[in-house]
């Protein structure tokens, strides 16, 4: 099964699912490099479920190969995959004990029954659970849950660990935890994974890569950072992080910086990618924590300036958030996030205000169809569009 | 205050109402059954144990008692296998011809058993099994089975349906993940299930009155025929008796299910 030599632990190329004649996933194609944890994100709907689930082996893929440790899978069943797979309803044994959850995969797996009691102490203590090793699943906590899940999954050396969004059930503080927790248990045991989520900020947190589906398409491939840096799409901008868009039109073209007529505002972006001659239309990207906001008779700090009218502002603690109507561009609202509101000056609803953001800052990608973003998955703190 | 009070009043006055009248005939049974008398009449006439004797020495007694049990038994027994697979398989399992699988098990819950019992009569006759004991606990099977698989389909539909799945995905062949993780999760329904069946076997008159002859008249058919003769007080001695295996099969149900039904609660 371990081929030594690749660094590559999955590799999915060109896989598609169909359910009926809806595409579930479409020539899907992305690796995992050993040891890596890897993030599959994006709203429901979006086929990572089913990609993860033809990882497993539950659905089988339409087109395309599934490689695990250089071998291929496609016709093996998910008995016969080195697989350990934490469920999103963790879906323990409920007539086992917490032991005897862990043990399961041992038996199964036709582990030298000796070395069974050792191994299950070894992982429940790796998930801190030494003590409750007795108790059932309804006797335990759904933290401590999460735990035996995880132990289950991880106690017989999985090649891979897959995860299906287990922590989506769980408490905001209490998630928070696992995620931290998970990600302890990975980097101590160097177990490559892959991890589900509609939570982009679990993402970010988690992950090593993450991958942005939507739709049952791959939008872009990268680590947290580039990602979040350099969004290959709209869809990827307005999903990871609060992003604000705004529609215009390339009147300039110089290099790496386009100028870009928005209503009755000239301003200078950034391309995103795609190459964007004179008259093309572009969706502008601009993120909440790069725009400036201070009084309209400052002195001009950024490239880009455009007036607006404070229409929300909600305090958060750590940073203040605004919601702010631009008339000049076409009555865009712009979130606005300021991150200093205790030495900054505030500035109430119906307060008139100025804008400003660098040009670097604002992305101006090749207008398309806009694929819809359903409310459920609006990234967090997000007050308009 | 005062409506919350008469609330109340309405409320328990409701409860022993029911109460009373749901155990009173027990009670008087139960009572009638210790009689020293000759006839069967509450409050009884003394204390005696008179009538169980008696009972007990009465052959016929005995034997039906004997052949209701192993009747009860072949029925447990067949419906154990047969409710339980066709619970998980129409319930968990996208079959063909599902809803029509489900309708069909269910018939015989729609039919009365007068006409069950005649129509088994008489195909029982024409095979030539009828006046043997064993298929008269394979159609009080056939008649009680829709008890067994709602029973059994009660507990399936408890079960995450991904646990099967973690199964395979611990490495457990279907064989493996179906004996370790789905027939143990659907135990208390199948426990229950099994209990039902063969209290219901137990009790059953009508389609055994067609099926029995003198040779293998069971339990209840045998009450029939007495009560038709004289009414003496070891009547009350055998309902006695069905009160008390009612109460074991509840307190098996509660030792063996109870625990288990707090254990899908989540």
């Amino acid at each position: 099964m371990d081929t030594g030599s690749s660094k590559r632990m999955v590799e999915i190329a060109g896989v598609s699912k169909l359910f009926g004649t809806v595409a579930a996933v479409s020539d899907a194609t992305l690796h995992v490099d050993r040891g890596d944890f890897l993030t599959v994100v994006g709203p429901s709907g979006c086929g990572k479920t089913t990609l993860l689930r033809m990882i497993a082996g539950f659905e089988h893929p339409d087109a395309g190969e599934i490689r695990i440790g250089g071998r291929r899978v496609d016709a093996v069943p998910p008995y016969r995959r080195s697989i350990g797979m934490v469920f999103q309803k963790l879906a323990l044994f409920p007539h086992m004990t917490a032991a005897e959850n862990v043990a399961y995969p041992l038996k199964m797996r036709r582990f030298a029954p000796a070395k069974i009691p050792g191994l299950v102490d070894e992982y429940l203590g790796l998930v801190r659970l030494g003590d409750f090793k007795d108790r059932r699943p309804h006797e335990l906590s759904g933290g401590q849950q999460q735990r035996v899940a995880i132990a289950r999954a991880l106690v017989f050396s999985p090649d891979l660990l897959l995860l299906d969004e287990p922590l989506s059930a769980l408490d905001r503080k209490l998630r928070e935890d696992m995620q931290l927790e998970f990600r302890r248990i990975q980097q101590e045991l160097g177990v490559t994974t892959i991890n589900v989520t509609h939570d982009q900020r679990e993402a970010l947190v988690m992950s090593d890569r993450i991958v942005v589906m939507e739709g049952g398409v791959i939008q872009q491939a990268d680590d947290p950072v580039s990602l979040y840096r350099q969004p290959g799409t709209p869809f990827v901008a307005r999903f990871i992080g609060v992003t604000s868009m705004f529609p215009g039109r390339v009147t300039k073209e110089t290099g790496e910086a386009v100028t870009v007529a928005a209503g009755e505002a000239t301003l200078t972006a950034r391309g995103g990618g795609a190459v964007l001659g004179a008259g093309a239309a572009v969706e502008c990207a601009i993120r909440a924590e790069q725009i400036a906001i201070g009084p309209r008779d400052g002195a001009p700090r950024f490239e880009n300036a455009v007036d607006g009218i404070v229409r929300q502002r909600i305090f958060e603690g750590e940073r203040m958030v605004y919601a702010v109507e631009v008339p000049g561009l076409g009555g865009a609202v712009l979130n606005v996030f300021d991150h200093d509101p205790v030495s900054h000056s505030v500035y109430d609803e119906t307060q008139p205000v100025r804008l400003e953001w660098a040009a670097r800052d604002l992305i101006a990608f090749p207008a398309g169809p806009a694929p819809a973003v359903t409310t459920e998955n609006k990234p967090t703190g997000s007050l308009t569009t | 205050m005062r409506g919350s009070l008469g609330k109340r009043l309405v409320i328990w006055g409701l409860v022993w109402v029911s109460l009373v009248t749901l155990s009173l005939p027990t009670l008087i049974v139960i009572g009638a059954s210790f009689t020293a008398g000759e006839i069967i009449r509450f409050p009884p006439e003394g204390f005696s144990l008179r009538w169980y004797g008696e009972l007990w020495q009465l052959d016929s007694f005995r034997a039906a008692l004997a052949r209701t049990f192993q009747v009860s038994l072949i029925c447990t027994a067949v419906s154990l296998p047969v409710g339980t697979l066709a619970a998980i398989a129409t319930v968990r399992y996208r079959i063909r011809f599902r809803n029509a699988v489900q309708v069909y098990l269910l018939l015989p819950f729609t039919i009365p058993l007068v006409v069950s019992g005649l129509s088994m009569m008489i195909l029982f006759g024409e095979i030539r099994i009828l006046g043997q004991l064993w298929p008269v606990g394979v159609a009080l099977c056939i008649i009680n089975l829709p008890f067994m698989i709602w029973s059994v389909a009660a507990s399936v539909n408890a079960i995450d349906p991904e646990i099967e799945n973690a199964a395979m995905n611990c490495g457990a062949p279907p064989l493996q993940t179906f004996l370790t993780v789905t027939l143990p999760a659907v135990m208390p329904g199948v426990i229950t299930g099994g209990l039902l069946m063969f209290i219901l076997a137990f009790n059953e008159f009508l389609v055994s009155l067609f099926l029995t002859d003198s040779r293998t008249v069971t339990l209840p058919v045998q009450i029939y025929n007495s009560i038709r003769s004289v009414i003496t007080p070891d009547l009350a001695a055998v309902s006695v008796l069905y009160i008390a295996i009612a109460l074991i099969a509840v307190v098996l149900l509660d030792r063996l299910v109870g625990l288990e039904i707090f254990l899908r609660s989540k």
